[in-house]
């Protein structure tokens, strides 16, 4: 006994805000993504290091991100900073937190990758004349990454999905406004869908131009 | 008036006990059944047969793209509109089967990849059937070199439970169990703090005693790929 | 007496009632035949749903399903429905009537049946303890503010945020009133904007030397909150609608007001409008 009858008009009636907000979700999404290679980058040559503060840093930071939450890590960005009296708008604790988690998360895939590459290929970097920031650089992060591109675009989206917990801390972005909208409305079942496909577009959008910028860079 | 204990009481450390403990169960079952539906996508979308590939691929592809939260309520939304309602707990651990199935499916055709096709051709020229093949050779070898990334997927699910509190299922599970005590002593952040200290221990032992179990397995004579 | 003609009168009314509850399944007959009421509540707003030391779930709207169910003659269960599953749970049945101190707006009427109001609330603006800048809710034009999404309150502070947000506003929209009480305590936000009984509620406990409730939301109207059944459910609403009626007139609503919001129930009639 189907007896619901969807009404579309009212989802189509909020479709700007709907997109606002998902442009949101996209642009925090991205900063995320590219803040969290650059520091999980150094992570993963810290965690390589002989230098035990920094190798000891690397681990905890690795370990604080993948087991927590991260709905908890926003909450910490947010509230935990601010108890100390450090204050961020709802939109830079949420961009910090999955900077962070997606940071130690790329940490670990990134040393998996540099496992898998030959310790002759930095010692004849290093012969040829090469400074360590130099090898990392343009002998050994090139072969990671494209070693390790298919975590790293799950990766990706997994940074899309935890956006949407910023919506508990106040951040308008496409979870919290479809949250909103069906408030209003009480048609919960019409606007989480629309949500959905607009997340899937989303997505399916990160994950073609992180090809193209890999296909560009690796020249496959 | 009502009487509140404004401070965090023995009853609901037993309350966010309780919690951990749902939230523990909700793993288990969660990833028992989504490792089984994962391990059969997996399976079909190495078969060879490219409509089976797409069809599963876009499945996947859905199921990873949209946040869990959606999927919970559209789930839960669709079966009440259907005319099915079932209580939202049950909702929840099919919602999440299915969810970390699509990651499984993933981890299993890399396992079942990872596996040299002349080792598969060496044991069906010895006379294995297809099925003899699949589980004596492709499934020992695969599941070696897969085991850590579908460790890292059961950590994750452990911790993806928590967003089941968006349908108020009941009992509550970790972190929903720390919501209600957070509503009543308005003290969200030492409450969250011990319950991401919950979640930090289930997590991190795992996570260890995995890693000593590859590295007793590695000693035992590693198989090359 | 004839005993075979008794057994075929009895089977042949079995058979009658079988087919009469099949053929109109009313709500209102299908509760009182279980003997158990339904109610979805929401049980992360204090001090109309929440949950005591044990954990039980306690508030206006928890004794207000009692009440309704003692009427009834039958059992209540409490639901808990967080706000994305209330609407699912009634159109399912898993609930049977929602009762969550819900607005009944019009747009949200098109999609569940509001009986006649229950609860009245208004806005109001609550600031940290030691602000002495924000006396109007006009002074929160160029100020941080703090709403919990799809609240009244954050409904009421957005029809006036486009005219002040030139003037430097910012809004935060939170997931629930501990979020936004703590963001107001921890100076992250200048002001927030919510129902004021929430306000007391908050004030009577750990809010005491943290908020100052600091003037009524003026532009906003009395917030005006019905029980929710299934749309179609015709039958079971009259009686939800008279049931309301006789709380009030049988003074225990009143009596409720003074019990969790510490003051008079008001006047529930809108004045100079018919009906209600």
């Amino acid at each position: 006994m189907f007896d619901y009858r969807f009404q579309w008009r009212v989802v189509w009636k909020h479709w700007p805000e709907l997109l606002e907000a998902a442009l949101l979700t996209l642009q925090i999404t991205v900063l995320s993504v590219v803040f969290g290679l650059m520091i999980g980058m150094v992570l993963s040559v810290w965690r390589k290091s002989d230098n035990k503060i920094l190798y000891w840093f690397t681990a905890t930071w690795v370990a604080l991100a993948r087991n927590t939450p991260a709905l908890l890590q926003i909450y910490l960005a947010f509230f935990g900073l601010g108890a100390l009296g450090i204050h961020f708008s709802p939109y830079t604790a949420v961009l910090a937190a999955i900077t962070f988690n997606n940071a130690g998360y790329l940490a670990e895939i990134l040393r998996g990758g540099m496992d898998s590459i030959s310790p002759s290929q930095r010692g004849a970097a290093l012969g040829l004349g090469m400074k360590p920031l130099q090898m990392y650089v343009y002998v050994i992060f090139p072969q990671v990454l494209k070693a390790v591109f298919l975590p790293i675009t799950n990766q990706i989206v997994w940074a899309m999905l935890g956006t949407s917990l910023g919506m508990i801390i106040g951040l308008q972005e496409l979870t919290g406004m479809t949250t909103f909208l069906q408030s209003q409305t009480f048609r919960p079942f019409e606007f989480y869908l629309a949500a959905a496909v607009i997340y899937l577009i989303v997505c399916e959008t990160i994950l073609i131009f992180a090809r193209l910028v890999a296909w560009r860079a690796f020249r496959w | 008036m009502n009487n509140l204990t404004l401070t965090f009481t023995a009853n609901d450390f037993m309350l966010m006990l309780q919690g951990a403990g749902i939230t523990f169960v909700l793993t288990i079952v969660s990833g028992f059944f989504g490792s089984l539906i994962g391990f059969i996508i997996g399976w079909g979308r190495s078969l060879g047969l490219w409509w089976l590939y797409y069809l599963l691929g876009l499945f996947i592809e859905v199921v990873r793209s949209v946040p869990l939260i959606i999927q919970f309520v559209l789930f839960n939304s669709f079966l009440a509109i259907a005319g099915y309602p079932i209580d939202p707990f049950t909702s929840g651990i099919i919602t999440l089967s299915i969810y970390i199935a699509a990651y499984v499916a993933e981890v299993v055709k890399a396992g079942i990849d990872a596996v040299p096709p002349t080792m598969v051709k060496a044991a069906r020229g010895l006379g294995m059937s297809y099925f003899q093949c699949f589980r004596f050779v492709v499934v020992p070898i695969g599941t070696r070199s897969v085991l850590p990334s579908w460790t890292g997927l059961m950590l994750g699910l452990m911790k993806d439970t928590s967003l089941i509190a968006v349908l108020g299922a009941s009992p509550p599970e970790l972190l929903r169990s720390s919501q209600i005590i957070i509503t009543r002593i308005q003290e969200p952040l030492a409450i969250l703090i011990g319950a991401g200290a919950f979640y930090f221990i289930m997590c991190h032992f795992i996570t260890v005693a995995v890693q000593r179990y590859e590295t007793s397995w590695a000693s035992k004579g590693k198989v090359t790929a | 007496m004839n005993l075979p003609n008794y057994m075929t009168g009895l089977v042949a009314a079995m058979g009658l009632s079988v087919v009469a509850h099949a053929a109109q399944a009313d709500l209102l007959d299908d509760i009182i035949a279980d003997g158990e009421l339904k109610c979805g509540v929401m049980l992360d707003v204090p001090p109309v749903g929440m949950r005591d030391n044990d954990n039980n779930p306690i508030g206006f709207d928890v004794e207000f399903c009692q009440d309704m169910a003692e009427a009834l003659g039958v059992e209540a269960t409490i639901v808990e429905t967080p706000g994305p599953d209330r609407i699912p749970a009634i159109l399912s049945g898993r609930v049977h009537v929602g009762i969550a101190s819900a607005t009944n707006t019009l747009e949200r009427a098109k999609a569940v049946g509001f009986s006649i109001p229950y609860q009245i609330w208004d806005v109001g603006v609550a600031v940290a303890a030691d602000n002495t800048d924000i006396n109007s809710y006009t002074d929160l034009a160029g100020k941080r503010v703090g709403t919990v999404r799809g609240t009244s309150g954050e409904v009421a502070f957005l029809s006036e945020f486009e005219t002040w947000e030139d003037q430097g506003t910012t809004y935060s929209s939170f997931g629930s009133n501990a979020e936004q009480f703590l963001a107001l305590q921890q100076g992250k936000v200048d002001a927030i904007v919510e129902s004021t009984t929430i306000f007391g509620e908050y004030a009577k406990g750990e809010g005491a030397d943290v908020i100052r409730v600091c003037c009524s939301f003026e532009s906003a109207p009395s917030d005006w909150t019905g029980l929710m059944v299934k749309r179609n459910e015709q039958g079971f609403l009259n009686w939800v609608n008279l049931f309301v009626w006789h709380q009030w007139k049988d003074g225990r609503t009143n009596e409720l007001y003074n019990t969790w919001f510490g003051y008079d129930a008001p006047q529930m009639s809108f004045p100079g409008v018919h009906g209600y």
